[in-house]
C-alpha cells in the first residue's frame, strides 16, 4: 500500500491496530439475549407432567389491562408459583381461564401458546432483583 | 356387507357398548343437552341434539370411514342389537359416527414422528389426567358425550398425523382438547372454585376494614366532621349485611354486597386525601432504635455494592479499591455490633455511620452518583 | 513529528469514541452498566433465552420490541416508561374486569419518607400507583394504611418485600434512584417536617 510521505507508518499502524480493536470490540457478540423483564415463568406441575414450563408476559397484558384487574377482580396474587394454578380451575374460569375462554382471548386449548418455555426452567420472575442478588453472575438470566 | 352393516356391528361389538348406546341417546333425546359453553358451537338450545351432531358431522365423517376400516373396538360381533332408534331418528349416521368406538379409550399414537409427543400428551389428557379423572367420576352424561367427542377427534388427528398432514393433525388435536376441557367444565367440580372465593372475600373484607380503619383517622386528624364519620356508619352497615349473607353461604351475594361497601369507602378516602401532602419524617425515639435503623441501612449498602457490581467491568484497579473499602466498612460494623453489645448505642449508630459512609464510597467507586 | 502526533490522537479518539456513545445516561442517579445493550434488549421470543425455539409455537407470540416501538423509553426494566406511556395515552389498558369503561379511582396523595444520609427523600406518589392499582392490592397486606406502622428498609425491598414486591419484579427495578429518592433536602424542609413531627 503506497501511504503518503506524512504519515508516520508507525502511527498509521497503531491506528489502524486502535479501529480494528474497536470495530472488534463494538461488533461482538452481545452476552446473552435478555429474555422480557417482568415474564413470570410458572412451573409447578408443568414438566411433571410432561409439558414445557408456562411463560407468562407481564408487559403484553400490561397493554390490555390494569394491574387492578388481574391482582384484584381475578384474584392473583403477587408471586410466581404463588397461585397453585392448573388446568382444572383455568378451564373451569379461575386465573388465566376468565379471559382465554375463546371469548375474551384465544381458548387454552392452545396449548404451545403458553407451554412455551424451555425445558428445566424453575419457577420464577425473569429479570428480578431478588434473583440478581441471590444468584449473582446469572444477570440476564 | 354395506357399510352400514359394517359400522353397526362394529359399534355393537363390545359388551360395553351394549348397556351405553341406550343410556346416551337416551340422555340426548330425552335431556336435549347440548349444554355447550362454546360460543361457536352455540346454536339454538331446543335443536341441541341435532345441532351437536351437525356441528361435528364435518369432521366425524372421516372419522368413522377411518375407524371402520382400523378397528380397534375387539371382535367384530355379530349381534342383532340394532335398535330402531338408532336408524330411524334424525340424528342418524351423524351419530352412529361419534358413538362408534369412540367410547373405547384411546392410545397414544404407534409410529413415532412430527407432533406424536403432543398427540400423546392428548390422549394421556382424555384418559388418564386429573381432568379424565373428574369426567369418569361424573354423573352427567353430556361430559361423557363430550369425552367421546373427543376421542373421535384425536383418532382422526393420528390419522392425519400418519398421512403426513401434520398441519391437520394440529388442527384435529386442537379440537379434541377442546372438547375434553368441555367435558370437564359439564363435569363440574365445585369445591376447589368456592375455596378460591372464599379466600377473595376474605381478602377483601381484611382490606375493607384495614381502609375503614384508615378513615376513621382520617376524619380524626383532618377535623372533618360528622358526614364523614356518617358516610363512614352507613359502609361499615353495609359490610356488616355482606357478613350476614356470607354467614348464610350466600357467598356472590356477599361479595357484591362487600365490593359496593369497598367502592363508597375508597371514594370517600379519595375526596379526603386528594391532593395533599404527607410527610413521615425519621424520628427515634431512643438511641438503640436508630441503632436498628442504622444496621438495616448498613445491610442495604451492602446489598447495593453487591447488585453493581455484577455486571461491571471494574478494573483489577478499582476492585482493589472497593475491596479496600469493603474492608474497612466490615471492621467498623464489628465495631458497632461490640459497642452495641456493650449497651453503648450512641457510639454503635456513629460507627454504623462510618461503615455506611466506606460503603458509599464502594459504590460512588462502582460508578453510582450519590450525593454529599 | 506533527503527524505522528496527528495519528496517535486520532487512534486515541476511535478508542473512546465508541464508549462515550454508550454512556447514554440522562439522569446522572440512574446507573447505566446494567443496560441492556440495544441490540439484544426486547428480544424476540425465539432469541430471548427463556422460550423454547423447538416449540412449535414460539414463533406465533409477539416479540415486545415491536409492541415497544411506540412507547416511551426508559432506561432499566422493559426500557418502557410505562406511566408516561399511560398518562399520553399511548396504551389505554382496561380498569375493571367486567366493565370496559369504567375509569379508574385515581388519587393524588404523596407520602414523603425522609431519609437518613445524603440520599434525597423518597417521594410516594398514590396518583402513579392508582393509576393501575386498587387499594385492596396494598392495603393492609403490603402496606398498612396507617402513618408510622411501616418502617421501611431498602434492604427488604432489594429482596422483593414492601415496594420490592413489584418494583424489581414487574416495574421499574430500584437502579432507578432518581425515580424515587426525588425529594431534595433543604433547610426549609428540615424545618417543615419538624413541624409536622410536633
Amino acid at each position: 500500500m503506497s501511504v503518503p510521505k506524512w504519515v508516520n507508518p508507525k502511527a498509521l499502524h497503531a491506528g489502524l491496530l486502535a479501529s480494528v480493536m474497536c470495530a472488534a470490540l463494538v461488533m461482538l457478540p452481545g452476552s446473552k439475549a435478555w429474555a422480557e423483564y417482568g415474564d413470570v415463568v410458572i412451573n409447578n406441575y408443568s414438566e411433571d407432567s410432561d409439558m414445557r414450563p408456562v411463560v407468562f408476559p407481564h408487559w403484553f397484558h400490561r397493554i390490555r389491562f390494569r394491574c387492578k384487574v388481574c391482582h384484584g377482580d381475578l384474584g392473583f396474587e403477587f408471586q410466581a408459583g404463588g397461585n397453585d394454578i392448573n388446568m382444572l380451575k383455568i378451564i373451569d374460569g379461575e386465573y388465566c381461564g376468565a379471559c382465554h375462554n375463546g371469548n375474551i382471548a384465544w381458548g387454552v386449548e392452545n396449548c404451545e401458546l403458553c407451554h412455551s418455555g424451555k425445558p428445566g426452567l424453575e419457577t420464577h420472575v425473569h429479570g428480578s432483583t431478588l434473583k440478581s442478588l441471590v444468584t449473582p453472575g446469572n444477570q440476564g438470566q | 356387507m354395506s357399510e352400514s352393516v359394517i359400522r353397526s356391528s362394529a359399534l355393537l361389538s363390545s359388551a360395553r357398548h351394549h348397556r351405553l348406546v341406550p343410556a346416551l341417546l337416551a340422555a340426548l333425546l330425552a335431556s336435549g343437552c347440548a349444554s355447550t359453553t362454546d360460543a361457536r358451537q352455540d346454536q339454538s338450545a331446543t335443536a341441541a341434539p341435532v345441532t351437536e351432531t351437525a356441528a361435528v358431522t364435518p369432521d366425524a365423517e372421516p372419522a368413522s370411514q377411518s375407524s371402520a376400516t382400523r378397528s380397534k373396538g375387539g371382535p367384530v360381533g355379530s349381534s342383532s342389537l340394532r335398535s330402531s332408534p338408532l336408524e330411524s331418528a334424525s340424528l342418524g349416521a351423524s351419530l352412529l359416527a361419534i358413538l362408534e368406538e369412540t367410547n373405547d379409550p384411546v392410545i397414544p399414537p404407534e409410529k413415532a414422528g412430527n407432533g406424536a409427543a403432543h398427540l400423546a400428551f392428548i390422549a394421556r389428557l382424555i384418559e388418564e389426567s386429573s381432568a379424565a379423572q373428574q369426567v369418569s367420576d361424573s354423573s352427567n352424561p353430556a361430559a361423557h358425550l363430550r369425552r367421546n367427542e373427543a376421542r373421535a377427534y384425536y383418532r382422526s388427528a393420528v390419522a392425519a398425523s400418519e398421512a403426513g398432514d401434520a398441519e391437520r393433525a394440529d388442527e384435529l388435536g386442537k379440537k379434541a382438547t377442546k372438547m375434553m376441557f368441555m367435558a370437564v367444565r359439564l363435569a363440574e367440580a365445585d369445591e376447589v372454585i368456592e375455596v378460591k372465593h372464599e379466600r377473595d372475600y376474605r381478602r377483601r373484607l381484611e382490606s375493607v376494614n384495614a381502609l375503614l380503619d384508615a378513615h376513621e383517622r382520617v376524619g380524626a386528624e383532618d377535623e372533618l366532621g360528622t358526614s364523614f364519620s356518617q358516610t363512614r356508619e352507613v359502609i361499615r352497615q353495609q359490610v356488616a349485611r355482606a357478613e350476614t349473607l356470607h354467614q348464610q353461604d350466600q357467598l356472590d351475594q356477599a361479595r357484591e354486597r362487600l365490593d359496593a361497601a369497598y367502592v363508597a369507602l375508597k371514594l370517600s378516602i379519595q375526596a379526603a386525601r386528594e391532593g395533599q401532602t404527607r410527610i413521615r419524617s425519621l424520628d427515634f425515639a431512643t438511641k438503640e432504635e436508630e441503632y436498628q435503623h442504622e444496621l438495616t441501612r448498613n445491610d442495604t449498602h451492602q446489598k447495593l455494592v453487591g447488585l453493581f457490581m455484577q455486571d461491571s467491568d471494574t478494573s483489577e484497579g478499582m476492585k482493589r479499591m472497593i475491596d479496600n473499602f469493603l474492608g474497612k466498612a466490615r471492621e467498623l460494623r464489628q465495631q458497632a455490633e461490640n459497642q452495641a453489645d456493650d449497651g453503648n448505642h450512641e457510639a454503635a449508630v456513629d460507627s454504623l455511620n462510618e461503615s455506611t459512609g466506606q460503603l458509599v464510597r464502594a459504590l460512588r467507586t462502582v460508578g453510582i452518583f450519590i450525593p454529599g | 513529528m506533527m503527524f505522528r502526533i496527528a495519528s496517535v490522537t486520532l487512534a486515541a479518539v476511535m478508542l473512546v469514541m465508541p464508549l462515550s456513545i454508550s454512556a447514554q445516561s440522562k439522569d446522572p442517579l440512574s446507573f447505566n452498566r446494567l443496560m441492556a445493550d440495544p441490540e439484544t434488549r426486547n428480544a424476540p421470543p425465539l432469541k430471548d433465552g427463556i422460550h423454547d425455539p423447538d416449540n412449535p409455537a414460539t414463533d406465533r407470540l409477539q416479540s415486545p420490541r415491536e409492541a415497544f416501538s411506540a412507547l416511551p423509553d426508559a432506561n432499566a426494566g422493559n426500557y418502557v416508561d410505562w406511566v408516561e406511556a399511560l398518562q399520553d395515552g399511548l396504551i389505554n389498558p382496561r380498569y375493571d374486569l367486567q366493565d370496559p369503561d369504567m375509569s379508574p379511582t385515581v388519587m393524588d396523595l404523596d407520602i414523603v419518607r425522609e431519609v437518613k444520609g445524603s440520599m434525597p427523600d423518597v417521594v410516594f406518589p398514590h396518583k402513579e400507583h392508582t393509576e393501575w392499582l386498587d387499594c385492596a392490592n396494598c392495603h393492609p397486606a403490603i402496606f398498612i394504611p396507617q402513618r408510622g406502622a411501616n418502617p421501611l428498609s431498602m434492604a427488604a425491598i432489594l429482596m422483593g418485600e414492601q415496594c420490592g414486591a413489584c418494583h424489581g419484579r414487574v416495574a421499574f427495578p430500584v437502579t432507578q434512584c432518581r425515580s424515587c429518592h426525588s425529594r431534595s433536602k433543604t433547610p426549609a424542609d428540615e424545618a417543615a417536617t419538624q413541624k409536622e413531627a410536633q
